[in-house]
């Protein structure tokens, strides 16, 4: 092992300094165009193969989506709130970060709708009107009509008689606005009340990626200085907001504040053990260089394979990195066992074999999850390894190069480290006492792991802060409607048949509604009809002023309209120059814009174009999926159950490379130590994992991907500990010492990951803490009394 | 969300006309023209209002007959209609139609109900159907006499009367209420006796108080609000 390179080649030393440097430098070139840090937690996630066709569609349309910003500005004071929500949009509006900003919707626009429709009104209808037409119960319509024109409540006026006498435009309208009763228009604002506050609507669509960090933090002052603004303004006034930005922000800030305790615990805990341990500036100062260099080369490389770096990978990968803080550990306690010598090149010569080993067996660990197709697992990966060779580089070359005496006396940790290896030692250690312990283990273990239960959620990954949720019920209390994550996708080679498509879906979604199952739908056809509809329904219409002249005629005499106009009206919207509205129309109009959502065209590779159904309310999925397996055309999306499912498979996948890499590092071990050897170092990983297991078991934790890669991390980390004891050169004392120095760290790095908002970071942090700590007790038991092949450099 | 702005776009335009086509002709003009506008008008100042108020008894409840005559342009009669009107403060407005077809309409504080013919009362719109927002504002601040409430949709005038008479009219402040309503006229003495709707194109609608009352109806509170 120790002929792997030579210590003395002061070029190698050269060599490694020279790349740490143009490392560094990289790095801060990067750091000044801003580091491409991602934080979509979506990204992490693999491509869903089923799907491979529809998922670039899928992922426009959600893009879409987490781009939309919805704020609510309120206040008791009506005339005041006009000023301040103009003065918050339009502070939005010149930040420049938005692509759309609406808030006050011009008068002309509110025209422009209605001219939209207005000269196609023979061919639109509200489809209870349509239906009674075609079940000639025009009484029911006629009865509406009566009623509009003798009510006091009713509005009517010589321009509404003339052109609409029988309000069936004004009916179409009307139905187009349905469910939709929430907001009025004040002074052009959409205006929601609730509690005798009136709350005005912004509507916005960031300009950029929500994900992206730089974007996110000019967004957040930008929003909290437009807040700000509205407060300072009224003392009464409030903002809501909803959107998907809110989520990233918030998950970005928790993540920040878990790096920066996580980081600043390991360190301080590092700094303090190794002062404790050596009462020596170098060792601090070398372990420090080692972990900060592993950092440095980890994220460049990151960088270079993936483009960027996720923030998640950063947490973990971060703290993994502190696991090659055991090189140096191992290192300066090996110069402990020969301080006279004060010959830093011998120490390393002797902990050569057993830290090339550990980091052996380490990065095939990492790289076992790496395989996974998940690409956070391959960033965590990627950074863990080359991290760790990086720190183990440092060990290498310059750890040899600064000279370090250590004090005479022994420090308190290390008579405490030695004490209970003693104590565990004197237990258990040796022939039938260990195999005996190993029953135990088993046997104890072994309920905890039947009672783990899977959860493979996606929800496991973000952790929604209770203010965020809060302000989000309250937003929709206030507005009303509350869009679902869930969609229908459709698909058509035109948009004339998409839209028709659409047609055919709504009436079965109507059913639903109807059945209490959904509460409501979004498409685009509510505001366009198709071609084929609308020429349907004007040929109803046509029929029934010529089969039903006569009642016709009845109704107009009954309200006195004259004669010229009761017959100019029919031949208006008989005549040949109203025709149906075009879909290109639509699209050219203003009204377009606030749909184009549920649009996404043919933009996105395939040869159809697609549109979205949105769903509010939604109970049971079953009919759902039932309805959309009804046309072959129609997708019903769930992006997250898809997500949890693939998440579910890349846990089992998971399981199984862990099982194959413990295989591979066992059968790197019986080549060198034969079965017997191999079985006893491997058994404290082995047993700690299960006990790690078990425990998520037994305090009723759920089960998922993170438990998975911690249980890596056990593998690793302890065949580490075993490995230091066995090619340790005899010194156990020492190599106690820095076995304890490592799982202290370790527990501090981890244990404080423990305490992570998130889920899955928790889980993970849970499960390592535990294994590592029954490898601890574990590792100097069973190489005790090993005999094998060792080393010996004296 | 985002069909919320078109859905109350369209709401507000379902009160006013799309396309203007008929235009107001001087020599159409109905009987009430003269009386309503002949006169000078002044703005309606604090002490005019106070007195107004004085003169008229507001109380918790009134209730009267009332008949609505509609004198649209382009029909060849007027639409008349008749009832019964119930003003009940913090309960709601009710009119009783009875020609020509039976209806009760009940504006609540919240939203707008008609009693079905099994004696159920059918929401019509909720409180923020823009038209019926704006009739439900119109009626319970006029019966409430609480004409300053409007203000934030009307500039206020008033007209010279005799003692015990006043009048009150409405002007629409922005443009998309102008298209519908010109103006809104209140006349009254002790009770309100009339409120006028003129619109643009000279389209008036009138409705009459008649035989106000401020003794409470079991019949019509137990038709208009029991169950509402």
């Amino acid at each position: 092992m120790k002929k792997i390179v030579s210590l003395d080649h002061k070029g190698l030393v050269w060599l490694w300094s020279l790349l740490v440097i143009v490392f560094v430098i990289m790095l801060v070139q990067q750091a000044r165009q801003g580091l491409p840090i991602e934080t979509n937690i979506l990204e992490l996630l693999p491509e869903d193969q089923r799907k491979p066709e529809l998922q670039p569609v899928i992922d426009r349309h959600l893009n879409q989506m987490s781009q939309r910003l919805l704020f609510l500005i309120g206040d008791e004071e009506l005339n005041r709130l006009h000023e301040t929500t103009a003065g918050f949009a339009k502070q939005l509006q010149q930040s420049g970060l938005f692509k759309q900003v609406t808030a006050q919707v011009p008068e002309q626009q509110i025209q422009a709708f209605s001219e939209l429709y207005f000269p196609h009104r023979g061919y639109l209808l509200a489809d209870e009107d349509l239906n009674a037409l075609r079940q000639h119960k025009l009484d029911e319509i006629f009865q509406q009509g009566l009623r509009e024109v003798y009510s006091p409540l009713g509005y009517v006026s010589s321009a509404t008689l003339t052109n609409d006498p029988v309000f069936l435009f004004k009916r179409f309208l009307m139905s187009r606005a349905k469910g939709q009763e929430a907001f009025t228009v004040e002074n052009g604002f959409l205006t929601a009340k609730q509690n005798a506050r009136y709350y005005h609507l912004v509507s916005t669509v960031v300009g950029d990626n929500i994900y992206g960090l730089s974007t996110q933090r000019e967004l957040t002052q930008v929003l909290e200085s437009a807040k700000a603004q509205v407060l300072e303004q009224s003392g009464a006034a409030e903002v809501l907001s909803i959107g998907a930005f809110n989520h990233a922000a918030a998950g970005v800030a928790q993540g920040q504040r878990e790096i920066s305790t996580v980081g600043t615990g390991s360190i301080v805990g590092v700094i303090l053990l190794l002062m404790i341990a050596f009462r020596s500036m170098t060792p601090m100062f070398l372990s420090l260089t080692a972990i900060a260099v592993g950092a440095v080369i980890a994220f460049v490389i990151c960088m270079w394979v993936f483009g960027e770096v996720h923030l998640m990978a950063l947490v973990l990968g971060a703290s993994l990195i502190g696991v090659s803080v055991d090189y140096s550990f191992h290192y300066f306690s090996e110069i402990y066992s020969d301080h006279a010598a004060n010959n830093p090149s011998s120490a390393l010569q002797r902990v050569l074999p057993g830290i090339s080993l550990g980091l052996i067996t380490s990065v095939i660990a990492y790289l076992a999850v790496g395989i996974t197709p998940f690409p956070a697992m391959q960033q965590i990966a990627v950074f863990s390894a080359a991290g760790l060779v990086a720190a183990y580089a440092c060990v290498l070359f310059w750890f040899p190069l600064v000279g370090f005496r250590p004090q005479e006396t022994k420090p308190i940790i290390y008579t405490l480290a030695n004490q209970i290896r003693g104590y565990v030692e004197n237990k258990a250690a040796g022939g039938p006492g260990q195999w005996f312990l190993v029953l135990i283990i088993l046997i104890g273990a072994a309920p905890g792991l039947f009672l783990l239960h899977p959860v493979d959620d996606i929800k496991i990954l973000q952790s929604a802060p209770k203010a965020l949720l809060e302000e989000e019920s309250r937003f929709k209390s206030i507005a009303g409607a509350d869009r679902d994550f869930r969609f229908f996708l459709l698909q058509e080679n035109s948009p004339e048949k998409l839209l028709q498509l659409e047609e055919s879906l709504v009436e079965r979604l109507q059913g639903l509604v109807a059945t209490d199952q959904l509460k409501g739908f979004e498409g685009l056809t509510r505001w366009i009809p198709s071609v084929g509809k609308q020429t349907e329904t004007h040929r109803v219409l046509m029929e029934s002023f010529k089969n039903d002249s006569e009642r016709w005629d009845a109704y107009f005499e009954s309200i006195g309209l004259t004669n010229e106009l009761a017959v100019e009206y029919r031949q208006l919207l008989e005549a040949g120059d109203m025709t149906t509205l075009s879909f290109e129309d639509f699209q050219q109009s203003p009204l377009f814009q606030m749909v184009e959502h549920l649009w996404i065209g043919k933009e996105v590779s395939t040869t159809d174009y697609s549109s979205v159904i949105s769903l509010s309310g939604l109970k049971e999925e079953a009919p759902l999926q039932a309805i959309a397996a009804d046309f072959e055309q129609v997708h019903y999306v769930n992006q997250t159950a898809d997500l949890s499912t693939l998440f579910g498979e890349i846990r089992m996948d998971a399981s199984r490379l862990v099982v194959i890499s413990y295989s591979v590092i066992l059968l790197l071990l019986i080549l060198r130590y034969g079965i017997a050897g191999a079985l006893q170092l491997m058994a404290p990983p082995v047993l700690a994992a299960a006990v790690a297991m078990s425990f998520i078991g037994y305090v009723g934790e759920v089960f998922n991907l993170f438990n998975v890669l911690a249980l890596v991390l056990v593998l690793g980390i302890g065949i580490d500990y075993t490995l230091f004891f066995k090619e340790g050169s005899g010194h156990r004392d020492t190599t106690m010492l820095a076995v304890l120095l490592s799982a202290l760290t370790t527990l501090l790095a981890f244990g404080l990951l423990g305490f992570s908002k998130t889920q899955a970071i928790h889980g993970f942090g849970l499960t390592l803490a535990v294994g590592i700590i029954v490898v601890f007790f574990l590792a100097p038991i069973f190489t005790h009394d090993v005999e094998g092949h060792r080393v010996n450099n004296d | 969300m985002v069909r919320t702005l078109l859905g109350a776009c369209l709401l507000l335009l379902s009160v006013i006309d799309v396309v203007s086509t008929v235009e107001a002709s001087e020599a159409e003009q109905s009987a009430y023209w003269d009386e309503l506008f002949a006169k000078e008008t002044k703005d309606l100042s604090a002490p005019a209002l106070k007195s107004i108020q004085d003169r008229l008894q507001l109380s918790e409840l009134i209730h009267s007959d009332f008949e609505q005559q509609r004198n649209i342009r382009v029909l060849k009669r007027p639409l008349v209609s008749q009832g019964h009107f119930y003003y009940k403060k913090n309960t709601g407005v009710c009119w009783a139609l009875e020609k020509p077809y039976k209806a009760i309409l009940v504006i609540g504080e919240k939203t707008i109900m008609e009693k079905s013919s099994s004696g159920q009362f059918v929401e019509l719109a909720g409180a923020n159907n823009a038209q019926f927002d704006l009739f439900s504002k119109l009626f319970f601040s006029v019966f409430n006499g609480e004409f300053l409430q409007l203000g934030d949709f009307f500039k206020l005038y008033t007209q010279p009367s005799s003692d015990a008479d006043w009048v009150i009219g409405l002007e629409p402040k922005k443009s998309l209420l102008k298209k519908a309503i010109e103006r809104v006229v209140v006349q009254g003495n002790e009770a309100i006796t009339s409120v006028t709707l003129i619109d643009p194109a000279g389209d008036i609608t009138r409705i009459g108080f008649d035989r106000p009352s401020h003794t409470p109806d079991k019949s019509y509170e137990e038709n208009c609000f029991a169950g509402s």
